[in-house]
C-alpha cells in the first residue's frame, strides 16, 4: 500500500488557480507544493498549513496584477465585455428598486450572516493567524510537563529538569527557561506593583528577539550574585517612563534592591499573555535554593536544523528517565513533551471553542443563503416570463445567468458592507460585556486578513445563493412559458429544490438550537450550583509583600498579623481573615500527602487534595461549616504541634469509613516535612473540574504554620464591602507605606468577572441559534405561501367539488410538516455529531441531554408549524369562484 | 537611458536572487534564496509578479522545464539572467556606489 502524500489546502489551492493566468498557474501551484512538502517535514503540518494560507492569501495582489498584464485569452474587445457589466449592473439596480421589500430583506437577511462571520474570522484571525513574536517561529518549541494523576497537561518545569534537558539535549540550538515574578517599585511616588518575568539570559536568543534601545542579557548575568540589571518592556518604557532614551542605563529600586536598566524590549513582545510582562530580569538558578525542586520553571527552545519538534520530545524523555532514579519522589508521574511554540499557544478548550463558534457561523451563513436563493427561486418563476420573453428576442443562456448573478453580487456587495459595521459592533458589544478583561476580543481588529476574508465571503455568498435561482430562471423553456399558467406548473421542480433548501435550513437551524442550549444549561448548571461558601457580603484584596524586605516568616507573621489587628477595629467590619488562595478565584495548588500507616505501592495512588492556607476564623466568615473535631486557632502556631482541617470529600475517599480526626499526614516534598494531625472535618466546596461533580479534596493549614508573602485579606463586612476598601488601604499603609494592594473586589465580583467570557460565548450561541430559528420560520412561510398561491386553482376546484376546508388545510399542512419533519431528523443527526465536539464544555448534563434532545426539536417544531399553519389557512380562505375566474 | 531601466529594489532583490542561483533559478529557490539573504517574509505572487515585469523589459527570460511528481506533476519554469538585465543591475550598482562616495552617516546625529 502506498503512503497517501500530504496535500495542500485545496481551497487555497483553489484560490491560486482561480486567479492566476496559465502562463503561471502550473508553475507557481508547483512551486508552492514541492515546498510545502519540504517544510512539512521539517516544520509539522500545523505551521506549514499555515504558511501555505499565508502564501496564497498575501499573493491575492501580486496575482491580480500578473492576470491583468497576462489576460488568458482576449476573446473580446475589453470595451465590450465592460459595457455589459455596466448594463447588468444599471438593469440590476432598476429591478432592484423595483421591488425594494426584495432587496432590503435579502441584503439585511446576509448582512447579519456577513456581519458575524466577520467578527468570528477576526477572532480566529488573532489566536490562529497572529504572528507569533519570534524570529522565524517554526523551530520555536515550548516544552510542557504532564500528570495524569493530577491531571495536569501543561505543567511547569523544576530548575533541576531544565539543568538536566540543558546539560545534555542535543536537540535544540538553545534552550531557555522564564517564569513570572512581582516586583514593587519604589521611588518618588505611590509604590507600584510590576509583573514581569526572570528569564535565563539566553531566552532572548532562543527567541530571536532584539531590544530596541541598549542591550540583551549576557550569560553572566544568570550567575548567582552577579549584578541586578533589568529590561524594560516597550508599553511599561513608554507609560511609566514617557519613553526618554535616558532611561537605559539608570537605577530603579524593585523589591528594595537597585536595578540598572541595561535595555528596552522591542515592541512585538507585547503579545498575548507576554504583554502583561512591564520588567525583564535574568533568571539565577541556585542549587542550593530551596526553589531548586519547585514546579514554576516554563522552558522553550529553539530546535537545530532538521530536528523536529517529535525527535526533541523523544530525546528529553530519555534524558528525564535517565535521572530518574536519583530524583526525590516528587518528581514521579511527571512526563516532558516538546510541542511546537505556534501549536501549542491555544488550549484545547478554546481551540474546541473556536472551531465550534466557526462552524456556527458557517450554519447561519448557509441558513442565509438559503434564505436569499429561496426568495430568488420564487422571483425567478414570477420572473419567468419577463426571462422568456428575453431569450425568444434573442438573449443566450450564458448572458442572461451573467446578467442574474450580476443582480446576486450587488446584494452581496452591499450586505458585505453593512456586514463589516455590524462586526464591529458584535466585537464592541463582546468587550463591554467582558469589561475588557478577554484580550482575544480586543486584539481582533479589521486587520488585512480579515478584510480578505470579507472580500472572499462578499465572492462566495452571490454564487452560492444566486447561481442555482440564476441557472434554472434561465433554463426554463421558452414556449411553455410563454403560454400564461403553464409557467406555474412548470415551478414543481422550483418547488423540490426549495423544499430541500428549507429542510435544510430547518436541519441547521436545530443543530445550532440544541449547541446553544446545552451550552446555556452549562452554564445555568455551573451558576446554580452550591458553592460551599457565601461571597455575599465579602471583600478582598490581595497583599504581597516582598521577600527582601521581609525575609523570614516571623516578618511575615508580624506584618499580616497587625493587618489584621489594625483591620479588624474598622467600623463596618464584622471579620478579617487571611487566605492564600480565595475559592474559584485564583484556586488552590494540588499537594500530595502521605497518611501515617498507609503504605501506597504505587506514586500514582498517593493521595492528594488543594491545600489551602488560612487564618483562624476562615470558616466562619466564609460560612464554611465545621462538621466534626475543632477549628484552627491562634494558638495553632510555629510552636505549637501542626494540625489541619479536611474536606468532607477527603475524609471520605481516604479514611472512608474511619475518623480522619487524630490521623496524622505528611505532605510530599523535596524537604524533610513534619507530621501533622488532622482535628476537624469541615464542608466542601463545589467541583472546580466541570467534567467531575465531585468536590476537590481539600486541606485547610493554619497561617501561623504555614506563613507566606502573598495572601488575600478577606473582610466580611456590613453594607457596601467596597465602601471598605480605601480605610482597610490606609491601614495597610499606616504600617507599610511603600506596600501595594492589588486586585480589590467583592469576592461576587471576582465570582462573576471569572465567568464573564463564558457568558459572552453564550450569548453569542443564543444569539446565532435565535436568528437561525427566525430565518428556518421565514423560510418555511415562504415555501408555503408560494406553494398555497400556486396551487390556488386546484385547492379551488377541490372545494368547489366539496373538500371541507379542514382537509386542505390537513394536506397543506402535511406538506409543510414532511419539511420540518425530514429537516428536523437531518438536524438531530447532526447535532448529535456536533455534541461530541462539545463534551468536555458541557457541565452537569449528558452531551446528550434529554431535555435538549426534545424540548429543542419540540420548540423548532411548534415554531415551524405556526408558519405553516399562516398559509394553510389561507388556503382555505380561497373563494373558489373568484379563483377560477382568475384562472 | 529610458526611465523604465531604473530598477525598482524588488526587482533588483529578485534579479540578484536569479544571477546567484545561475541555471537553477526558478519560482521556489528564488523565493528561499531572497528570503533567506534578505530575512523578510516573501511571497511567491510578489517574486512571479516581478518576474513576468522584468521579462517583459528584456532583463529575464524564462524557459519551461520538466514536470515533476513532488509538484504533482506541473512543471518549472527557469529564469536567466539576459544582458539588458546585467547592465541594469550594474547601473544601479555603480549608482549607488557614486551617490554613497564620501558619504558617512550616523543614525545618532539624525532626528527620529
Amino acid at each position: 500500500m502506498t503512503v497517501r502524500q500530504p496535500e495542500p489546502p485545496w481551497l487555497a489551492q483553489l484560490l491560486l488557480a482561480w486567479l492566476l493566468p496559465t502562463r503561471y498557474r502550473d508553475q507557481q501551484l508547483g512551486d508552492l507544493r514541492e515546498e510545502f512538502l519540504s517544510r512539512r517535514a521539517r516544520h509539522g503540518p500545523v505551521a506549514t498549513w499555515k504558511w501555505y494560507w499565508r502564501q496564497a492569501v498575501r499573493s491575492l495582489g501580486p496575482n491580480v496584477a500578473l492576470r491583468s498584464r497576462n489576460p488568458d485569452k482576449p476573446d473580446k474587445p475589453r470595451a465590450t465585455r465592460m459595457e455589459t457589466l455596466l448594463q447588468d449592473l444599471r438593469y440590476g439596480l432598476r429591478t432592484m428598486l423595483r421591488s425594494p421589500g426584495f432587496a432590503v430583506v435579502s441584503t439585511i437577511t446576509l448582512a447579519l450572516a456577513i456581519g458575524v462571520n466577520t467578527a468570528i474570522f477576526s477572532l480566529v484571525n488573532v489566536i490562529v493567524f497572529a504572528d507569533l513574536p519570534m524570529g522565524d517561529p517554526g523551530t520555536v518549541t515550548i516544552l510542557r510537563s504532564a500528570n495524569q494523576r493530577l491531571g495536569v497537561e501543561m505543567g511547569g518545569f523544576t530548575a533541576r529538569e531544565y539543568l538536566a534537558y540543558h546539560d545534555n539535549s542535543e536537540s535544540f540550538a538553545e534552550l531557555a527557561a522564564w517564569r513570572g515574578g512581582q516586583w514593587i517599585l519604589t521611588g518618588d511616588e505611590e509604590p507600584l506593583r510590576v509583573d514581569g518575568f526572570s528569564v535565563t539570559p539566553n531566552f532572548l536568543r532562543a527567541w530571536g528577539i532584539g531590544t530596541v534601545a541598549g542591550r540583551t542579557f549576557v550569560s553572566d548575568e544568570g550567575q548567582p550574585g552577579a549584578p541586578h540589571v533589568a529590561i524594560l518592556s516597550h508599553g511599561f518604557w513608554t507609560r511609566q517612563f514617557g519613553a526618554r532614551p535616558d532611561v537605559v542605563g539608570s537605577t530603579l529600586r524593585l523589591d528594595g534592591e537597585e536595578y540598572t536598566v541595561v535595555g528596552i524590549m522591542t515592541p512585538a513582545m507585547e503579545y498575548a499573555s507576554l504583554a502583561e510582562a512591564e520588567v525583564w530580569v535574568p533568571l539565577t538558578l541556585d542549587r542550593t535554593d530551596e526553589t531548586f525542586d519547585a514546579r514554576m520553571l516554563f522552558v522553550t527552545g529553539r530546535l537545530r536544523d532538521g530536528v523536529t519538534a517529535e525527535q526533541a520530545g523523544r530525546e528529553i524523555t530519555a534524558i528525564s528517565a535517565g535521572i530518574a532514579e536519583e530524583l526525590p519522589p516528587i518528581y514521579r508521574g511527571w512526563d516532558p513533551r516538546v510541542f511546537y511554540a505556534m501549536d501549542s499557544l491555544v488550549n484545547d478548550d478554546g481551540r474546541r471553542v473556536l472551531l465550534l463558534l466557526t462552524l456556527t457561523v458557517t450554519f447561519v451563513l448557509l441558513i442565509a443563503c438559503a434564505n436569499v436563493a429561496n426568495m430568488l427561486l420564487a422571483r425567478a418563476t414570477a420572473r419567468g416570463r419577463e426571462v422568456a420573453v428575453r431569450r425568444a428576442l434573442g438573449a443566450g443562456r450564458l448572458r442572461l445567468v451573467r446578467q442574474m448573478l450580476t443582480e446576486s453580487f450587488v446584494i452581496g456587495i452591499a450586505a458585505s458592507a453593512i456586514g463589516l459595521g455590524l462586526s464591529r459592533l458584535l466585537m464592541q458589544s463582546l468587550i463591554w460585556m467582558t469589561n475588557g478583561r478577554e484580550a482575544a476580543f480586543q486584539m481582533a481588529t479589521l486587520d488585512g486578513n480579515v478584510m480578505l476574508f470579507t472580500l472572499l465571503i462578499t465572492l462566495i455568498t452571490p454564487l452560492a445563493f444566486g447561481l442555482l435561482p440564476a441557472l434554472r430562471s434561465a433554463g426554463s423553456d421558452v414556449s411553455s412559458a410563454l403560454k400564461d399558467g403553464t409557467a406555474r406548473a412548470g415551478g414543481r421542480k422550483g418547488n423540490r429544490i426549495r423544499g430541500v433548501l428549507v429542510g435544510s435550513q430547518v436541519a441547521l437551524a436545530l443543530t445550532l438550537m440544541v449547541v446553544a442550549s446545552l451550552l446555556a444549561r452549562s452554564v445555568i448548571n455551573m451558576q446554580q450550583r452550591e458553592l460551599g461558601f457565601d461571597p455575599a457580603g465579602v471583600l478582598s484584596m490581595r497583599v504581597a509583600i516582598p521577600e527582601s524586605r521581609y525575609g523570614d516568616d516571623d516578618a511575615r507573621w508580624q506584618f499580616f498579623q497587625q493587618v489584621l489587628d489594625r483591620s479588624q477595629g474598622l467600623p463596618g467590619v464584622e471579620g478579617v481573615v487571611l487566605s492564600r488562595s480565595r475559592p474559584f478565584v485564583d484556586g488552590a495548588p494540588t499537594r500530595s500527602f502521605e497518611i501515617a500507616g498507609q503504605v501506597v505501592e504505587e506514586e500514582m495512588d498517593r493521595p492528594s487534595a488543594q491545600a489551602w492556607v488560612v487564618s483562624p476564623g476562615y470558616l466562619d466568615l466564609m460560612r464554611i461549616p465545621l462538621l466534626t473535631g475543632r477549628d484552627l486557632t491562634e494558638q495553632d502556631n510555629a510552636q505549637s504541634y501542626e494540625v489541619a482541617l479536611v474536606s468532607r470529600e477527603a475524609a471520605r475517599r481516604y479514611w472512608g469509613e474511619e475518623d480522619p480526626i487524630g490521623q496524622r499526614i505528611k505532605l510530599v516534598s523535596n524537604r524533610e516535612m513534619p507530621w501533622i494531625q488532622i482535628v476537624g472535618v469541615v464542608g466542601d466546596l463545589a467541583s472546580t473540574d466541570s467534567q467531575d461533580e465531585r468536590s476537590q479534596p481539600a486541606l485547610y493549614l493554619p497561617f501561623g504554620q504555614n506563613v507566606g508573602a502573598n495572601m488575600a485579606v478577606l473582610l466580611r463586612t456590613q453594607g457596601d464591602p467596597l465602601s471598605l476598601a480605601g480605610p482597610v488601604r490606609e491601614q495597610v499603609w499606616a504600617i507599610d507605606a511603600d506596600q501595594p494592594i492589588d486586585d480589590v473586589r467583592t469576592m461576587e465580583q471576582a465570582l462573576r468577572d471569572g465567568r464573564l467570557t463564558s457568558y459572552a460565548l453564550i450569548m453569542l450561541f443564543v444569539t446565532f441559534a435565535v436568528f437561525a430559528l427566525a430565518m428556518s420560520a421565514v423560510g418555511i412561510y415562504g415555501v408555503m405561501s408560494y406553494s398555497v398561491s400556486q396551487r390556488t386553482a386546484e385547492i379551488s376546484i377541490r372545494m368547489a367539488l366539496g373538500a371541507k376546508s379542514g382537509n386542505v388545510r390537513l394536506m397543506v399542512l402535511g406538506q409543510g410538516g414532511k419539511l420540518v419533519l425530514l429537516g428536523g431528523a437531518a438536524g438531530l443527526l447532526g447535532a448529535a455529531g456536533m455534541s461530541q465536539l462539545l463534551k468536555s464544555l458541557v457541565i452537569g448534563i449528558s452531551a446528550l441531554d434529554p431535555v435538549t434532545f426534545v424540548g429543542v426539536p419540540a420548540v423548532l417544531g411548534t415554531i415551524g408549524m405556526i408558519a405553516n399553519y399562516l398559509p394553510a389557512r389561507r388556503a382555505t380562505k380561497i373563494e373558489p369562484m373568484r379563483a377560477l375566474r382568475v384562472e | 537611458m529610458p526611465k523604465s531601466d531604473f530598477l525598482g529594489e524588488f526587482e533588483q532583490v529578485v534579479l540578484l536572487a536569479v544571477a546567484r542561483l545561475k541555471d537553477g533559478a526558478y519560482g521556489m529557490v528564488i523565493r528561499q534564496e531572497i528570503e533567506e539573504r534578505t530575512g523578510q517574509d516573501v511571497v511567491i505572487g510578489s517574486v512571479y509578479s516581478a518576474l513576468d515585469r522584468m521579462e517583459r523589459k528584456g532583463f529575464v527570460r524564462s524557459e519551461v522545464g520538466n514536470p515533476t511528481p513532488e509538484r504533482g506533476g506541473r512543471a518549472k519554469r527557469f529564469y536567466q539572467l539576459r544582458r539588458p538585465g546585467v547592465l541594469a543591475l550594474n547601473r544601479s550598482r555603480d549608482v549607488a556606489t557614486s551617490l554613497w562616495e564620501g558619504l558617512e552617516l550616523d543614525p545618532e546625529a539624525h532626528v527620529q
